[in-house]
């Protein structure tokens, strides 16, 4: 008999615990939804600006290093040379370094790449040629903005004249 | 188009990670056929800028079983055919699938069988 109220009030403890737990949950979730779906961490980094240093070869990596500039050349030899962002979030950093990082660290574990390398310039140049299969046409844009772009296209092709969507 | 800058600038911290390894040039070419055909017009290049690598990103709107069957029938077959021009961006030291959805579709089974004999192939090369 006193197991079995021993045991009532454990089932008791953990039902509250539960509860609490799921409680918190939905509070955490109604916050999320306030400030567009963004937990704590990611508004943190969404908000969190940083100015770039442009391109500093003889430094290491870091946030503020990113090219001020890009080159885009298209099928009939045009250049056009167009801005980087002057300031990014570091949301939009850790996407990049985290992609970056990813690939580095399988061509070192590979042999591809030397992983130690000291940054001086090395004697024998190559060039190196990577794939990325299954790609999208928005690798790197942040999902919420694919998605309200996607569902602007569709609308976009099921109401007006047929357009590549 | 605004897609294109944000997809090369994924790509420019791997230029500071390749520093000093004896690479000139960092070749990327992006595979799929959810790729635009106004993207597969355009290459974007950053030039080398002392130790820093200089980088091409090229875009092509296919499978990439059918892009690589492509790219192998532009090499040559046998040892007394003419050797083709060497292609910068074939075959690829390294085919990476990044958040590609494999576990969902079957039309990735070629797709992946390719790699593999790419692969196979730039391993035994000498």
């Amino acid at each position: 008999m006193r197991c079995v109220s021993q045991v009532k009030s454990i089932e008791e403890r953990i039902a509250k615990l539960n509860e609490r737990e799921q409680r918190n949950r939905l509070k955490g979730l109604q916050r999320e939804k306030r400030f567009g779906g963004m937990n704590a961490y990611v508004r943190y980094l969404n908000q969190r600006k940083v100015e770039s240093m442009g391109r500093a070869p003889g430094l290491g990596l870091g946030w503020q290093l990113y090219s001020p500039t890009i080159n885009l050349t298209g099928a009939d030899g045009s250049v056009i040379v167009v801005p980087d962002n002057a300031s990014q979030t570091l949301l939009d950093l850790t996407r990049k370094t985290t992609l970056s990082l990813t690939i580095f660290v399988a061509l070192a574990r590979l042999g591809i790449v030397n992983a130690m390398n000291t940054g001086a310039p090395a004697a024998d140049d190559r060039e190196l040629c990577i794939h990325v299969a299954g790609a999208n046409w928005s690798e790197g844009v942040p999902v919420e903005v694919r998605m309200l772009t996607s569902t602007a296209a569709s609308v976009a092709c099921c109401d007006g004249p047929p357009i590549d969507c | 188009m605004p897609w294109l800058q944000t997809t090369v600038k994924l790509f420019i911290e791997l230029l500071y990670l390749l520093r000093g390894s004896g690479i000139s040039t960092l070749h990327v070419v992006l595979v799929g056929k959810n790729i635009k055909s106004a993207q597969t017009k355009t290459t974007a290049t950053l030039p080398r800028d002392g130790a820093l690598p200089g980088l091409s990103v090229q875009f092509v709107a296919e499978n990439y079983d059918d892009f690589a069957a492509q790219q192998e029938k532009k090499q040559p077959a046998g040892q007394d055919e003419a050797p083709a021009l060497p292609s910068p961006t074939f075959p690829p030291a390294c085919v990476f699938a990044v958040n590609a959805g494999m576990w969902g579709f079957d039309e990735w089974k070629p797709a992946v069988q390719r790699i593999f004999e790419v692969q196979l192939r730039v391993a035994a090369a000498p």
